[in-house]
């Protein structure tokens, strides 16, 4: 063979080693941000179970404030049905709009237990409900970065997608539009996390 | 701060640094090549008749491409060599990096409060890195505030931070400071690292054979001038000192020069880390407050650990002093603020220093370790009231609300009849494999005290004491409660460091050994502790599929069946046709108790695991029907049946699953 076609042949090779490249990575990316999404959800149901250990706990101390904590609880499982509800059905647009407007009931009945509880200091001052407070706050904390994480990870797959060579294949290889970055109707509430402060 | 074009601009230093340094080798190589070319050129004979050494072009004769390609050769070549020992070195992983700087694995079932807050960060930082959760390790008695990421892959990567930091830093600082190090872990900074110091080893390395050449060079010099003749040896025993020299310049330059670029590139990697941990935060505040803090803490970051300097440059901060900023391997704080915080105002926080006593008695770092045995017995005593009082917390780390005694770990369903006093000790290491030792403890009073002066012979602490406190009730306790026990233990144990689980595994089989001869249950008990730990400590080597068809291992099928059916509660003879029934191979026959043994079982077993996985579940389900003759499956039967499940590596079917209480 011919120095000229070995070398034409080489280059078809990486070519296509490219393109394959191309394809996993496309799919790697969409995979990642999707597994981020999940993360979401295992973070709220986090939050939905460790809410009646707070009721719980306060209960003990405040038995007289049985509106206040109701309300938590009423908001915890009306949110934590609706998120089931999506996990059987998938997400829909406006399931997931349900679902922002009872994690605000929730974080609102929180803050009104949190004002409340300021007038306890034994609770305050317990070490069960010192501990539940570090546990709720890494749980905020958690529930916000598996959001932002599945930005970060769209951001990833869109950049990607849009980049140039990809851009040429990505509608073909089954990637046509961009994915959608997480907003809900009421962000400046749901972006302000509750004031978590015993 | 915007953080991605922070990231971007590091990278871009990082690539334009590596691109550098891999020029610096290749330069290197060409002038080794140069070097040696002359060395030859000058030391070739005067040609009497040319009149000179063939000038210009007899110095480029020298430059072949044979001895161009071999030079190349050989200096990568020890590249290459160094950097696999260097990678061998590493290829440990996260954690025996760790382990070997003296961390301690934070357990996941921790008390205290510090701790538990680092667990809740490191979990809090994976999913905003979209990353598995590393293990937290924790560098006790270590004052500065300073963390580090160890681990080449992201699997096998750890986290260990200091208690300074662990203590002086507020909760935002410290996700900080963790971010920072789960963006070292998400960049690959850590295999970035030991290429470029394979590397630099590499060009050190032709300094050394400049060296050697050098001290040989000048020997032979003395030693063989006069004593052989001829200009040739003369000339190239004068000569080679020369080229010694001429390497160990070279390597000297090169290595220097190297070497500030790889403390560059460290620089860049930190400016990335800091913008990383922004990223995973999306709060400035965090990572700067923290730099802050190191600024106004006397302690520093210093570390004072033996290898910490050698690791340096997997710390969050700068471990020692350095003279000049050159070879820096991190920034200086004030640059590292000022690219998060442009505007400040240079104002350093400075905080309490907290002083730590000697000696700290906290009962969730109860470990192996030397010189506490009063200690540990106190606190395993103090353990048995707490762990009562405090356990109602546990479950609300992953659970609704359960009813008290639910562990967090266990996806079991509780069991409730486990004594209290024996549930008290799961959560530590010390405790749990006493009690999977205590598990082990005979009746028989001779034997019972050789097993126990075998425990206190390993001269692990506490832990001989512990053992004769849980054995009697872990004698009273019924047969359908042990292996839910051992299952609770299994996460304490995960968390010991690999001698110690050599320690203990040593320890357990002397325990079996003890009286001479094994007993089934003692045998299902290694097993499985066997099969659950081992893949955390040693290299598991996956069984190899041999046998196609049942029809092959028959003798070890009627082995293992026959054990069976007679140690289960039902008939024997019966059990075993069920079983036979089930395989479809109407030829085995049931074997008399008296020709049975454990040896003999547990070798048949071992071969069962050598069979093509689509057979395993059906050898397991003939078990089942075996076991299953009289309608239940008692304890003993349901042991033995799991322990074979573990050793041929074949989940139980779901049938069998439930263990009977």
């Amino acid at each position: 063979m011919e120095v000229t076609s070995i070398v034409f042949w080489l280059v078809i090779l990486a070519l296509v080693i490219y393109v394959i490249a191309i394809y996993n990575t496309l799919v790697k990316l969409k995979n990642r941000y999707q597994n981020a999404f999940a993360q979401i959800e295992v973070q709220l149901k986090r939050r939905y179970d460790l809410i009646p250990n707070l009721v719980e706990t306060a209960k003990g101390y405040m038995a007289h404030e049985r509106e206040t904590l109701d309300a938590v609880t009423t908001a915890r499982n009306e949110a934590a049905a609706l998120l089931k509800a999506i996990g059987e059905g998938g997400g829909s647009a406006p399931a997931l709009a349900d679902l922002a407007g009872a994690e605000n009931a929730l974080q609102g009945a929180l803050g009104k237990l949190n004002v409340t509880m300021e007038a306890y200091p034994d609770l305050k001052a317990s070490e069960n409900m010192q501990q539940l407070s570090e546990e709720l706050t890494s749980t905020e904390n958690r529930v916000a970065f598996a959001r932002q994480g599945y930005n970060d990870a769209v951001m990833a797959y869109n950049t990607y997608r849009q980049s140039f060579p990809p851009v040429v294949l990505a509608a073909t290889f089954g990637h046509p539009s961009d994915a959608e970055l997480l907003e809900f109707d009421d962000s400046p509430q749901i972006q302000a996390a509750p004031r978590v402060s015993f | 701060m915007d953080f991605f074009a922070q990231q971007d601009l590091a990278r871009r230093n990082t690539r334009v640094l590596v691109i550098l340094f891999t020029l610096a080798v290749i330069g290197l190589v060409l002038l080794t090549n140069v070097l040696v070319a002359g060395f030859l050129f000058f030391s070739e004979d005067y040609n009497v008749y040319a009149g000179s050494r063939g000038g210009w072009m007899g110095f480029l004769q020298q430059l072949s491409w044979d001895r161009f390609g071999t030079i190349s050769l050989v200096v990568i070549g020890s590249v290459f060599l160094v950097s696999l020992v260097k990678w061998l070195q590493l290829a440990a992983g996260g954690k025996a990096i760790a382990e070997s700087l003296g961390a301690e694995k934070v357990l996941p079932q921790t008390r205290d409060a510090d701790e538990r807050r680092a667990l809740n960060i490191v979990q809090e930082i994976a999913l905003a890195a979209s990353m598995p959760v590393p293990d937290l390790y924790l560098l006790r008695d270590e004052r500065g505030i300073n963390a580090f990421a160890a681990g080449v892959t992201q699997a096998d990567a750890v986290i260990a931070v200091t208690t300074g930091a662990l203590h002086h830093l507020k909760r935002h600082e410290l996700q900080g400071v963790i971010g920072h190090e789960f963006s070292h872990i998400l960049n690959g900074d850590m295999r970035l690292n030991v290429r470029l110091a394979a590397l630099l080893k590499g060009i050190t390395f032709i300094g050394d054979v400049g060296y050697i050449l050098l001290r040989a060079g000048t020997h032979r010099g003395r030693v063989r001038t006069g004593v052989r003749g001829g200009g040739n040896s003369n000339n190239s025993g004068a000569a080679l000192p020369v080229l010694g020299l001429g390497l160990l310049v070279i390597g000297w330059i090169g290595g220097t020069c190297a070497g500030f670029i790889k403390a560059a590139i460290s620089r860049q990697k930190e400016f990335l880390a800091d913008a990383g941990a922004v990223q995973f935060t999306r709060d400035p505040d965090g990572i700067a407050d923290a730099l802050k803090v190191i600024g106004g803490y006397v302690p520093g970051t210093f570390v004072h650990r033996a290898r910490a300097a050698e690791l340096s440059h997997m710390f969050f901060g700068a471990v020692t002093h350095r003279l000049w900023q050159g070879f820096a391997t991190h920034p200086p704080l004030d640059a590292r603020i000022r690219r998060i915080q442009p505007r400040w105002d240079g104002e350093y926080i400075s905080r309490r220093v907290r002083h730590y006593p000697n000696t700290r008695i906290e009962s969730a770092d109860v470990e192996f370790r030397p010189g506490r045995e009063a200690l540990v017995a106190a606190v395993a005593a103090v353990e048995a009231t707490r762990g009562i009082r405090t356990r109602p917390l546990a479950p609300l780390t992953e659970h609704p609300p359960a009813g008290p005694g639910a562990g967090p770990e266990t996806e079991e369903p509780p069991a409730p009849a486990i004594p209290p006093g024996l549930l008290a000790h799961v959560d530590d290491p010390l405790g749990a494999s006493s009690l999977v030792l205590g598990l082990l403890i005979s009746d028989d009073p001779a034997h019972r005290d050789r097993q126990l002066a075998l425990i206190a012979e390993r001269e692990v602490p506490g832990q001989a004491t512990l053992v004769n406190t849980v054995a009697p009730g872990l004698a009273a306790l019924p047969a359908g409660l042990r292996l839910p026990l051992v299952n609770r233990c299994l996460p304490a144990l995960r968390a010991m460091s690999a001698p110690q689980y050599r320690t203990f595994k040593e320890t357990l089989l002397a325990v079996i050994r003890a009286d001479q001869h094994t007993e089934l249950l003692e045998w299902c008990l290694y097993q499985l502790v066997r099969h659950y730990l081992d893949p955390e400590f040693v290299q598991v080597t996956p069984s190899r599929p041999r046998y196609a068809r049942l029809g092959k291992v028959t003798a070890p099928l009627t082995e293992v069946l026959s054990v069976l059916a007679h140690e289960g509660s039902g008939e024997a003879e019966a059990a075993f046709t069920r079983a036979r029934d089930e395989l479809a191979l109407p030829k085995l026959r049931l074997r008399p108790r008296e020709a049975l043994s454990v040896r003999a079982f547990s070798e048949a077993v071992h071969t069962l695991a050598d069979c093509y996985p689509l057979l395993k579940p059906r050898i397991l389900k003939a078990m089942g029907e075996a076991a299953s003759e009289n309608g239940e499956i008692c304890p003993v039967e349901y042991e033995i049946l799991a322990s074979i499940a573990a050793v041929i590596d074949c989940p139980l079917p779901e049938d069998l699953k439930a263990p009977p209480l």
